[in-house]
């Protein structure tokens, strides 16, 4: 654990292990609390993605409108990266074009002093990434996107987000220095305006019991795979969802290790016939083999997508 | 704060020795919403290396080349000469960038933007660079707390699309890969959350029509309903935040508005 001093956002206390814990409850926030179950107000997490374990892995915070943050971890330490909308390397980390590979090496520039046992989390979080076209002349270049980065490693943490007085994500950041009760709080309840931050404390405090159930799940499952019990599930999902939704959650929640009472083996995903086509070209697109098609699916479902198909 | 050059002449009003500005400096140079035009940078060596052509770019005499940047004394201005004499100098100062005026040229109109959440009434806490998903709606969320404009814009659009979310800018077209790795037209699809986008592509985003952030990384779209839309997020990728199109604009601000 460190603490550092950032010139904007002040006093910024940064964890290993505080980081995971809070991406777990960042993800499971988002996944019960989000839409279309709306049982938190200002959930610190719009779109999640997870990858790996609490070993290894990363999280894909996504915010709805184009901006987003990553932290990827190993047992050594914790990358995190974030991107605002049209600042990516090329733009603000003066990748050449010409230097640009679609991997790692992209955002190495925001990660300056990257030390060489946290390769393996640039991975993990580069891996999380979003992929963007960008157009210099003649020539197209796929990028990674992430504009600021910082690494943790023991009591050492540096990265553009201490160095970089222009901020192309650094708030975003900030927030895994400002976890609070071991919750990555949401943007609002620090980066807006004061009558704004009074709302969204006053809902943290009506939906305290939500709050409350959700940190008990996720430090049960930092001592090994837990379950829902009843009770909770019935607090979580007074009205039950929809059965598709319900199982994309339930499939979402398993990939960490949270099952339901009982831990019942679900039915699998609808997964969708390959190869999927383009909605944008109504061309095939490439086939994808890895688990991003399955998590893509399940969050589709708990986000009650198929339920509109209908 | 960005580094600001002394532009020779009178850019803000005269239409021709602006645009050679344009021309020769790119993004650095814009008109403010005060009506003034100015050329702001990030990084002083950016600042000093079109300092030094300003003379030229102006029509006027070139400035002296071979200078190099002093740094001013107890602040973080710079000086450059540009002539024999070591008096001759211009001046590249650090200070506040004024905001880049949020009208965007339509058919030779500077044109606010309205889109189709115009009617919707603003909440408190309405300025440049703020986000939709940062900002309290005041709008309930039915179970005790509140929506915030992002989720307060999608409900909007659900509940007046039968469930479903509509793309604001449905049918609008944009250069893309294709199958075959050449170049294609990506087509908007009318309703996002297309069954067959597992991937998230067509995943709605509520996009700020002016970008939130202008290409000086400045404060620059509010997040006020009128600037607010829903499309997917792979034409909000594309649109990232260079200057709307001006397709994008007429069809946004000619859309039928939604009610609350």
């Amino acid at each position: 654990m460190i603490e550092r001093k950032h010139r904007q956002y002040g006093n910024l206390v940064f964890d290993r292990d505080a980081i995971v814990r809070a991406a777990l409850r960042a993800y499971v926030e988002a996944i019960a609390g989000g839409h279309p179950f709306n049982r938190l107000s200002f959930a610190s997490c719009d779109e999640p993605r997870w990858t790996g374990d609490l070993q290894r892995g990363a999280f894909f915070n996504g915010g709805g409108s184009g901006d987003y943050n990553v932290v990827g971890w190993t047992e050594a330490g914790v990358v995190g990266l974030a991107y605002e909308l049209g600042w990516g390397p090329i733009e603000h980390l003066d990748l050449p074009v010409s230097a640009v590979t679609g991997g790692p090496d992209d955002v190495r520039g925001a990660l300056p002093g990257l030390p060489t046992e946290l390769e393996p989390a640039l991975v993990h979080a580069a891996g999380m990434l979003l992929t963007g076209e960008r157009k210099r002349g003649d020539v197209y270049v796929k990028e990674k996107l992430a504009g600021v980065g910082f690494w943790l490693l023991g009591d050492q943490v540096a990265g553009t987000l201490f160095d970089d007085p222009v901020d192309v994500g650094a708030s975003q950041l900030a927030m895994w220095g400002l976890l609070q009760g071991g919750r990555l709080l949401p943007g609002a309840a620090i980066f807006s305006n004061p009558q704004n931050r009074a709302v969204v404390a006053e809902c943290a405090r009506n939906q305290a019991p939500i709050h409350a159930l959700m940190d008990r799940v996720v430090d049960r499952r930092l001592g090994g795979p837990t379950e829902f019990t009843a009770d909770e599930v019935a607090m979580l999902f007074p009205t039950p969802p929809q059965p598709e939704a319900l199982l994309g959650v339930q499939h979402l929640l398993q990939k960490m290790g949270i099952t339901w009472p009982g831990s019942p083996e679900l039915p699998k995903l609808p997964l969708p016939r390959q190869p999927r086509i383009n909605p944008f070209t109504g061309q095939p697109m490439a086939i994808v083999e890895d688990e991003s098609l399955h998590d893509m699916t399940a969050l589709a479902l708990a986000q009650g997508y198929s339920l509109r198909r209908k | 704060m960005r580094y600001h050059t002394l532009l020779v002449g009178n850019p803000s009003f005269d239409v021709a020795l602006r645009n050679k500005y344009i021309d020769a400096f790119g993004d650095a140079c814009y008109m403010s919403e005060a009506g003034s035009f100015g050329c702001f940078y990030q990084k002083s060596q950016d600042a000093c290396d079109d300092a030094a052509k300003i003379g030229e770019v102006s029509g006027n005499a070139p400035y002296d080349t071979g200078y190099m940047c002093q740094s001013v004394v107890g602040t973080d201005d710079y000086t450059l000469q540009i002539g024999a004499d070591v008096a001759n100098v211009t001046y590249i100062n650090y200070q506040a960038a004024p905001r880049q005026t949020p009208f965007i040229e339509v058919d030779g109109m500077p044109t606010e933007v309205s889109g189709p959440y115009r009617e919707l009434t603003e909440p408190a806490g309405i300025g440049p660079g703020n986000l939709f998903i940062k900002t309290n709606s005041g709008v309930p969320d039915g179970d005790g707390g509140v929506l915030n404009q992002q989720e307060y814009v999608l409900q909007v659009n659900r509940k007046q699309n039968g469930g479903k979310i509509r793309s604001d800018l449905a049918g609008f077209t944009w250069d893309c890969d294709g199958a075959d790795g050449g170049k294609t037209k990506c087509v908007e699809p009318e309703f996002l959350e297309a069954p067959q986008d597992i991937g998230g592509l067509t995943k709605p985003n509520v996009h700020h029509v002016v970008p939130r952030k202008d290409k000086r990384c400045c404060p620059w779209g509010t997040n006020s309903y009128k600037n607010a839309a829903v499309i997917s997020r792979g034409l909000n990728e594309f649109l990232t935040n260079n200057d709307p199109p001006v397709a994008e604009v007429k069809q946004l601000n000619s859309a039928k508005p939604y009610s609350p």
